[in-house]
This record gives structure tokens, C-alpha cells and sequence, in this order.
């Protein structure tokens, strides 16, 4: 699904990615853990070509994300709040992407009867432009808003952060019944180590840009990642 | 504690990230308030002995004052539009160990530097200075009368921080004042009762009685006195320092659906100007130039030279391509990673932009027919203007656009914050107007003014041929800096 080969960034001479190898098969579901600045935003930035890579190449399904667009049709991505139109509200912002994806305003609605709990009456119907919308919320629209579509490929960069603990706990489910029911690609990145060992089958944690652990998940993970990052 | 918060401003000044990138922006703004400042000196200096020429009978001192009251009106409506205090940014300063007395006196001082409490003095200092030399006033009834000035002028500064606060949220509740208003000015105009020779009053009773001098200057500092109060008791996070907040427009864009892969963007592109004051400003600002026809109409010295009446023609119908097309993409430039990282094909996006300049120009030019009253000659020089709008001026803006990497921040709604823009915004539209003007002079000197409208219109016309390819262009050149759109966006300013 998603081939890494030979990835760098570099900043006015740091560099502050540098990737030999990462190969991501289709179903697989990522997670990608390290502290502040390891480079997480910055791998998820290169794998939707929102920053130019130093060297390297990344290509989903196939397709070098700088060279196609091919890419853009399968995937869903949830970075930060410059993935949202703050002067919409919640529901013109889901049929605004439904509509990039030929999705009728009929069928975004049917698709978000699903996610009525995970919005817990806050969201939808409620005549509030995203941008009044307190920063757990934005992340709600902006989670979900990723998902539409029926993407082969979902990132989403820190979603567990800014979430209230029950909404933590609905959106694991959502993930875990995404992974269930469908071939889909997940990559999701957090500070909490708990939260993504729950939710993925394989871990890469990076540190200073670079890959030091690139595991699959067993009873074991946790503690291997808790002593590691512990000081 | 005062040094240590003038150090915080002067560090949030150079450390600004718009300091480097709006350099000639700012020095462009410095050369036209140095212009304004000399320009009132001038004014202050000549005043005297135009008024004393101009009215031999009356003393020039006496005029002045008489209508003082309208000057200062017109200087509180300019406050009003141009100086706002900003209060958010002592926010990170509540919770510190400072004095809340001490935070809001050092925000109404910076106030008192600003470039509008200069404007006034600059004219008054040397009309009292050239009044001491010609006039009998003593140095003590002038320096009274100066006095007495610099107290209204900071009495303006202060009511316009207090009635901004008050009243911004709620410009409604400004009706009864501006009702009031224009009662007393009709008064004035119709000779019943005139409140300006009554302040006028004043100032004559200040240059009799100099002690008099101190009362403005009392007032102001009563007025500071209830600004400082009301900001005070009203400087919490649920108070002035809330955002605003607005219910949410249901709008029923549907119609737009006809346009096929172009509706979402067009439906997003009226949402962004019907719910963004900065965007909503614009459109106000295009509809308030038709009026411009009318300077020119009614202006008999301006009738006779047609290449006025092509700048008016093509800055009428043109006006919404110039203020909103110098801004395409940035307008999006908030959510642009969003539009970057789904299917979206960049042709469609700008055939949407164009498309809704296509609409505004012929909304503006239906709406310029109106002009027909002063001559359907004006009406075909319009419609000539407007073809041509169409054909080159929307394209040309759109070449523009693919170096447009400064972000938008919709958020900002005040005309203070973007005043430098505009300026910019001025400059960029020279091109759009020169060239039309140079085309359509130079056929009707050669041979006549219908030869020169045909000339337009069909230069407009093989423009309007060419859209399709420069659209492609754009989109292509849009894909290859892909990534430096996306960095500049990404600089909040």
C-alpha cells in the first residue's frame, strides 16, 4: 500500500526526517509513536505531499505522491485545523468533501448516522460554524470528515488529543471496527503509547527523525514502549 | 513594570513575522503618513492667510473655530474606521504579577501615540505659530487655544476606544447617535441653529478667557477616566475579551448545482464572502465604487477627457476582479492543505474563481446602466470596459495569483488590519487600468470614440477565446509550486 524508499528532510541543513525503508501493506494498521519533534507531522506531511521531500520517494498504491494525484481519490487525512473550513458548519463541511468524492448530500447523511454517538449531539444540527466550535469538537468534524469517502488509506495525525476519555473510548471502536470490517490502511500517530498499542497491530516509533522500532503488536508492546520512552 | 511592557511591544514589532516579508508595504505606509503629515503642516501654515484672503472682513481665527466641531466630527468618524485598541493582546498578561490598574493604563497609553493625535496638532501647531506673527493674538491666548485643541483630540482618542467597545458588537444600537447627528447638521445646513458656531463659542471665549484652555483637557481626562473604568470591569475572558460569535447562516445554495464540478467550489466561494467580514467588505466595497460614475459625471472639468471616463468604466465593472481576484488562492489559504490533499482538479477550482468574476462583472455593469442618465454614451463605454474586464483583466489577475503566498486571516475583520493591503491592492491594479486606457486613448485620438469601444471589445473578446488555455496554465503553474503556496500559507503573519 504505502512504499517509503530512502526518505529525508532536511531544514536549512537539518535534517530532521530520515527514513531508509518503510513498506505498509494494505490492511495494516500503524501505529506511529515518539516524543515532540521525532517527526511524526513531518512523515505525515511528506506521505500527502504537503512538504517536498530533501530525497526519497513515497508512493501509495503505486502512485509517487508528488508526480500523481491518483493518490488523493483513496485517501483520507486528518492533520490539524488547516484540514478544515472554519466558516462552514459541521454538515456543509461533510457534503463539501462528499461532493469532491461524488458523494450525494443524501449519502453523506446516511454515512454519518454511524458517527451520532462519537458527535454526542454536539456537532450536527447545530447551527455553529466550525470555527466557534470548541478544539475536541473541530477534531471530531475533522476525524470524521477524513473517513468520507470510503478511503483505502486513513491518516490521522494526534486524533486521540483534545478528546474528551468517552469520546477517546468511541473513537478506538470506530477504528477498531474500521479495521474489522474493511481492508483498510490506517496510520494514526499519538503521544499516549496506551491508546495506539490498543488500536494497531504494528508500532513504529521514531526518534530524531529516525525509525527505532518498527514492531508488531503483542502483549509485550507496551511495556517495551513505556521503558523505552521512560527516563 | 512600564519599561518592561514597552520592551514586550517593541520586541512584538520586530519580531513580528510580517516584519521582513511587508517591508516596502510598511515603508510604502510610512511614505504616505510622512505625505499627510506635511500635507497638514502645509494645511496648517497656508490656513491663515487663505482664510484672511478669502474673507478680508472676518478674522481667520474666528472661522476656524466655527467649524472646529465638524473637524473633530470628521476626525472621530476617521478613528472610528482606522484606530482600534487591541485588547486581546494583553490576554497573556492578565494572570502575571502585574497590576490590572497598571496592564490598562499601559494599553490607553500606547493609544495616545497613535498617528491621528499627530494629524490634528500638526495642522493647529502651525496655524498658531503663523497666527502669533500676523494676527494680534498674545503667545498666552494661542498657547490657551492650542491647549484647548489637544484636549478635544484626546477626548476623540479615548470616546472612540469606548464607543468601539461598546457599540462594535452592536452597530445598530449607533442609530439614534447618527439620527441625532444628522438632525443637528440639517440644522446647521437649513441656518435655524447652528451648533458649530456655538462650539465655535468656545474656542473664541478660550482666546478671551485663556484659562478656559483647561477644560477640554479636563474633559479628556474624565473621559479616560470612564474608559478606563469600563475596561477595567469588563476585561474578562466572557466580556471585551470574548470572540464573536455568530449563529450560523442556513443558505440555500442548491441553484448553484447547474455549474456541474464547479458548484461545490462556487457555493464555497459565496459562503466565504457571505460569513467573512474581510471577504463580506469586499463586495460592499465594489457595490459603493459604482458610485464613483457620479464624481465623474456631474464633474464637468473631468466630461470632456474620455480616458477618465475608461479608468471610471473599466475601475466600475472591474473593481470586484481587482479586490477579489488579487487574492485568489489566498482567500483559501486557511484550509489549503485540506483542498491540496483531496481529489480536487486545480482547473476546476480557478474555472469556479473566474466564473464568479464572470458573474460580478456583469452584475456591475447591469447595475452601471443606470449611468444611461447622463448619456448612453457612457452606458457603451462601460459595456466596452466591461468585455474587456472579461477577456484580459480576469486572466492577467489570474497569472498574478500563482505568486500570491500570503496568508488571509478571514478572522480579522477590522479595516485596520489590512489597510496595507490595500495599498498594495493599488498598486497591483495600475497595470489592470493603464493598459485599457492607453488602447482606448490612442484609437480615438486616430479615429473615434465608437472605433475605440469596438477596439476594446474586441480585444476582450480574443481574450475571452484564450481562457480555457490560460486556465490550464495557471492550474499547471498552481501544481509546480505546489509546495512554496503551501509554506507561505502556512506563515500566520
Amino acid at each position: 500500500m504505502i512504499h517509503i524508499h530512502n526518505l529525508t528532510k532536511e531544514y536549512n541543513g537539518v535534517e530532521v526526517l530520515s527514513i531508509d525503508s518503510i513498506e505498509i501493506k494494505k490492511g495494516e494498521s500503524i501505529g506511529l509513536v515518539g516524543n515532540n519533534g521525532a517527526g511524526k507531522t513531518t512523515l505525515f506531511s511528506l506521505l500527502l505531499d504537503l512538504i517536498q521531500a530533501s530525497t526519497g520517494e513515497v508512493s501509495i498504491n503505486g502512485f509517487k505522491v508528488n508526480e500523481s494525484e491518483q493518490w488523493k481519490n483513496f485517501t483520507g487525512s486528518f492533520l490539524d485545523e488547516s484540514f478544515l473550513i472554519g466558516y462552514l458548519t459541521a454538515e456543509e463541511y461533510f457534503y463539501f468533501i462528499g461532493d469532491l468524492h461524488q458523494m450525494s448530500k443524501d449519502a453523506v447523511n446516511e454515512f454519518l448516522t454511524q458517527y451520532k454517538e462519537f458527535f454526542n449531539d454536539e456537532i450536527l444540527g447545530k447551527r455553529k460554524y466550525i470555527r466557534d466550535l470548541s478544539k475536541g469538537n473541530q477534531k471530531k468534524v475533522g476525524i470524521v470528515g477524513a473517513l468520507i469517502g470510503n478511503p483505502e488509506l486513513i491518516i490521522l495525525d494526534e486524533p486521540f488529543a483534545n478528546l474528551d476519555p468517552s469520546s477517546q473510548f468511541r473513537l478506538k471502536e470506530i477504528i477498531r471496527e474500521l479495521m474489522a470490517a474493511k481492508q483498510v490502511t490506517i496510520l494514526i500517530s499519538s503521544h499516549d503509547l496506551s491508546h495506539t498499542v490498543e488500536i494497531s497491530d504494528r508500532i513504529i516509533a521514531l526518534d530524531k527523525g529516525r525509525v527505532i522500532k518498527d514492531i508488531a503488536t503483542s502483549s509485550e508492546t507496551l511495556t517495551e514502549l513505556v521503558s523505552y520512552f521512560s527516563v | 513594570m512600564f519599561s518592561k511592557l514597552l520592551l514586550l511591544e517593541w520586541r512584538s514589532f520586530f519580531r513580528s513575522a510580517s516584519l521582513g516579508r511587508g517591508i516596502a508595504v510598511k515603508l510604502f505606509l510610512a511614505f504616505i503618513g510622512l505625505y499627510f503629515l506635511l500635507c497638514s503642516i502645509g494645511l496648517g501654515i497656508g490656513l491663515y492667510f487663505v482664510l484672511d484672503k478669502g474673507f478680508p472682513n472676518e478674522e481667520p481665527m474666528v472661522l476656524v473655530n466655527n467649524v472646529l466641531l465638524f473637524w473633530f466630527i470628521g476626525e472621530f468618524v476617521m478613528r472610528f474606521m482606522l484606530q482600534n485598541l487591541p485588547v486581546a493582546d494583553i490576554k497573556p498578561l492578565l494572570v502575571q504579577r502585574i497590576d490590572r490598574n497598571k496592564i490598562i493604563h499601559f494599553l490607553m497609553f500606547k493609544s495616545s501615540y497613535a498617528f491621528l493625535n499627530v494629524l490634528t496638532l500638526a495642522v493647529a501647531l502651525p496655524f498658531v505659530i503663523v497666527n502669533f506673527m500676523e494676527s494680534t493674538y498674545s503667545m498666552f491666548q494661542l498657547l490657551a487655544w492650542l491647549v484647548g485643541v489637544s484636549g478635544f483630540v484626546y477626548f476623540n482618542n479615548y470616546l472612540n476606544i469606548w464607543v468601539q467597545r461598546r457599540f462594535l458588537n452592536a452597530l445598530k444600537n449607533l442609530i439614534p447617535f447618527i439620527l441625532g447627528l444628522s438632525v443637528l447638521i440639517g440644522l446647521e445646513y437649513f441656518g435655524i441653529f447652528s451648533i458649530s458656531n456655538l462650539f465655535g463659542q468656545f474656542f473664541n471665549a478660550v482666546l478671551a478667557y485663556p484659562i478656559l484652555g483647561v477644560l477640554p483637557i479636563i474633559i479628556a481626562i474624565a473621559m479616560y477616566r470612564v474608559v478606563f473604568i469600563d475596561l477595567k470591569t469588563n476585561i474578562y475572558l466572557d466580556t471585551y475579551l470574548t470572540k464573536e460569535e455568530n449563529n450560523a447562516l442556513t443558505s440555500n445554495l442548491s441553484w448553484l448545482d447547474r455549474f456541474g464540478v464547479l458548484a461545490p467550489f462556487m457555493q464555497l466561494d459565496i459562503k466565504l464572502i457571505m460569513r467573512n467580514k474581510r471577504a463580506k467588505n469586499t463586495v460592499l466595497l465594489s457595490l459603493f465604487f459604482l458610485f464613483y460614475g457620479l464624481l465623474f459625471y456631474t464633474n464637468t472639468s473631468f466630461g470632456g477627457s474620455g480616458y477618465m471616463l475608461v479608468f471610471v468604466g473599466i475601475f466600475m465593472t472591474g473593481i470586484f476582479i481587482i479586490n477579489f481576484g488579487q487574492f485568489i488562492p489566498a482567500w483559501d489559504s486557511s484550509y489549503f492543505p485540506l483542498l491540496r490533499t483531496q481529489p480536487i482538479m486545480m482547473k476546476n477550482y480557478l474555472t469556479s474563481k473566474v466564473v464568479l468574476m464572470y458573474i460580478s462583472v456583469f452584475i456591475l455593469t447591469l447595475l452601471s446602466t443606470c449611468y444611461a442618465y447622463f448619456g448612453w454614451d457612457k452606458v457603451y463605454l462601460n459595456y466596452a470596459c466591461a468585455v474587456y474586464n472579461i477577456g484580459i483583466n480576469i486572466p492577467v489577475i489570474l497569472a498574478f495569483s500563482m505568486y500570491n503566498r500570503k496568508r488571509i486571516d478571514l478572522a480579522q475583520g477590522s479595516m485596520l488590519n489590512y489597510q496595507g493591503m490595500g495599498i498594495t491592492q493599488w498598486l497591483i491594479s495600475i497595470p489592470l487600468l493603464v493598459f485599457p486606457i492607453m488602447i482606448w486613448g490612442a484609437t480615438q485620438f486616430l479615429f473615434s470614440v465608437n472605433t475605440a469601444n469596438l477596439v476594446l471589445i474586441v480585444i476582450g473578446l480574443i481574450g475571452l477565446l484564450f481562457h480555457k488555455v490560460i486556465i490550464n496554465a495557471v492550474a499547471e503553474g498552481y501544481i509546480q509550486k505546489k509546495y512554496l503556496i503551501l509554506e507561505g500559507f502556512k506563515q500566520k503573519a
